[in-house]
């Protein structure tokens, strides 16, 4: 007799921040050095790379 | 080698077993065995996660693109520091609260015993064959340039790692991990100090980097929007999004690492470390390869870098038109070296139209010499036995051949430590991830349910001595057998989009059924091999096209199931 599968509605939430520390700062920081390290890979290619 | 250097790879082989041993703590119950009693801080963790991701393979092959391509990879891992943010708020703290030692068993709670099942055999199956893959490209490259022998270096990688992953347990694979990252990062730099030092003294590192970007090295960033091209910012951004979700968020080997961590905050740390520094170091990983490329442009290269190969060929009957290309290959390098130097001192003149001629001349001069290398690779594709109908490729030998022929005594042994080491974290963590799907999610689970926690650490252990065996034994097969591997690394491909997938309808999904994940997990699996066999689509994008697919088939099975069950 294969086990019935659990109650979906017994699944935690998707988002669950429950006791967190915020880290809300750190990913914007992760986002932004990000695009600074893209802008820096592309820069650095072009000065190089052109005539 | 000098014997300080034998002495130096022999010290940091002994220093890894005897201390990873020394570091097992909390390695006396199942849960300690494999999450350290979830007391490991966040940087240790974060290391770890680094190091498990960078495999000899990594580093060895990566160096030989930069070499051979330039920096183009990097856009690979555009999409990871996003991966990491996602993950961060999402996976870590859902499957750090469920308190689960294996990601696959959250899939039971959530589904049933047969979706839990098959994701981790589909898990079993593909690392277990990839591992031995990870201490095969290694050993091979190691044998040729070191002149071992062969079953040497596979048991030289293999055995150590086995020992003090069977032995410590997580505990050892991380600590070791910690060392093994500033062992790899130290020695890269050194590497790249060397490069910097053995440039001829008219050739400024700028000098060094516009020769390398007339080459077409430094490029970067590419936009083109064509699917069939692997290396794109736009492949690496979305393609390389999925991937990263689907091996830092499904697969055992990283996500066992962060449930080791002391909170969840501590997980979520460990994660964002890879998210700032991956693209910096990978940059500089390529980045070594390129000053390689610059190296070689003012000392002649080898023609061919697989000594073996070259070997093979002076043996054999193609031994005189090989001389021939020889020749013809220094003259090209010389006149490439004469028109790199012409390049410089025309960019110092200061002259716009003769810096553009020099530059023109020394373009040519590269194609010229490429050209010559393609007829040594003709040669080697019909002179060299079992080299298979791929296109030939040396660029793994690249750095290791740089390494032993042009470094100090000293740091050849702590760049070979370096390789050593980069192909030793990968591998522990995957034989203590292996070893934890295998006991926690099938034998547990189904073969001897309700033994004792000694049992079970017995079992965990021998688990982990069976994986570390049979990697090692097949990387010994794996080695001869090129078509294989490529099988092994297309199961990996197929693997993470489809587990992503899988996950995505357990928590994002409340209505999605175990029937609806078990089919789409199939389903997933399916498509992405009929795209493979049927398309030039590039592989970066399976994983969306395998996370997409198990959603929607999940989806509507589990609204039929549904219906069913209520009709």
């Amino acid at each position: 007799m294969p086990k019935p599968s659990p109650d979906p509605a017994d699944a935690p939430s998707f988002f669950d921040t429950r006791g967190d520390h915020p880290l809300g700062r750190t990913y914007v920081a992760v986002l932004l050095v990000e695009v600074a390290t893209l802008v820096a890979l592309w820069f650095f290619a072009s000065y190089f790379t052109g005539p | 080698m000098h014997p300080l250097d034998w002495l130096i790879i022999a010290g940091y082989l002994a220093w890894v077993i005897v201390d990873g041993i020394r570091r097992s703590k909390n390695t006396d119950a199942v849960e300690g065995y494999f999450l350290a009693g979830r007391s490991l801080p966040w940087w240790a963790v974060g290391l770890s996660v680094m190091a498990t991701q960078m495999s000899a393979i990594t580093l060895v092959g990566t160096t030989g693109q930069g070499y051979d391509d330039g920096m183009r990879f990097v856009q690979f891992y555009f999409g990871l520091p996003l991966a990491m943010v996602i993950l961060s708020v999402t996976l870590v703290p859902f499957l750090y609260r469920a308190g689960v030692i294996t990601a696959y068993e959250y899939l039971e709670r959530r589904f049933d015993a047969k979706t839990r099942a098959l994701a981790s055999i589909l898990f079993l199956v593909s690392r277990g064959l990839a591992v031995g893959v990870v201490i095969s490209a290694p050993a091979v490259v190691l044998s040729i340039v070191l002149g071992w022998n062969l079953v040497i270096t596979a048991i030289a990688i293999g055995v150590p790692t086995t020992v003090y992953t069977m032995f410590g347990g997580v505990q050892a694979v991380t600590w070791a991990d910690v060392k093994q990252m500033f062992v790899i990062v130290g020695g890269v730099f050194a590497a790249v100090v060397m490069l910097l030092l053995g440039l001829p003294d008219e050739v400024g590192l700028g000098d060094a980097l516009r020769v390398a970007g007339a080459s077409g090295r430094l490029t970067t960033i590419d936009f083109s929007l064509d699917p069939n091209e692997t290396y794109t910012f736009w492949s690496g951004l979305f393609g390389g999004l999925f991937l990263m979700l689907g091996y830092f968020g499904c697969d055992q080997s990283q996500v066992q690492r962060y449930l080791t961590a002391k909170s969840v905050d501590a997980g979520r740390r460990s994660l964002l470390m890879s998210a700032f520094w991956k693209i910096p170091l990978q940059a500089l990983i390529l980045l070594t390869g390129v000053l390689v490329f610059v190296f070689y442009l003012f000392n002649q290269p080898p023609t061919l870098f697989n000594r073996a190969h070259e070997d093979a060929i002076r043996a054999g009957s193609h031994a005189g038109e090989y001389a021939r290309i020889e020749q013809e290959f220094g003259e090209a390098f010389a006149a490439r070296r004469d028109a790199a130097s012409g390049m410089i001192s025309a960019r110092r003149s200061g002259d716009v139209s003769v810096t553009a001629a020099a530059r023109d001349a020394y373009v040519a001069s590269q194609d010229r010499l490429l050209e010559v290398r393609a007829r040594a690779e003709a040669v080697a594709a019909v002179a060299v036995p079992d080299l298979g109908d791929d296109d030939y490729n040396d660029v793994n030998y690249v750095f290791p051949t740089f390494i032993t022929t042009q470094l100090p005594i000293g740091l050849v042994g702590l760049l070979i430590a370096a390789i050593f080491a980069a192909a030793m974290s990968s591998i522990a963590a995957e034989l203590n991830a292996l070893s934890a799907a295998t006991v926690i999610d099938l034998y547990r689970r189904h073969l001897r349910p309700g033994a004792t926690d000694r049992h079970y650490l017995v079992m965990s252990k021998l688990s982990t001595a069976f994986w570390g065996i049979f990697a090692t034994v097949f990387a010994l097969y794996a080695a001869n057998l090129g078509s294989l591997i490529e099988v092994v690394n297309q199961v990996g491909s197929y693997f993470y989009g489809s587990l992503l997938g899988v996950f995505g309808l357990a928590i994002i999904f409340r209505r999605a059924t175990g029937t609806g994940a078990f089919w789409g997990l199939l389903s997933g699996m399916g498509v992405v091999a009929l795209v493979e066999a049927t398309t030039e689509i590039s592989f970066i994008w399976y994983n969306v096209i395998g996370a997409v697919v198990v959603i929607v088939v999940g989806l509507v099975l589990s609204a039929g199931s549904r219906s069913a069950g209520t009709s």
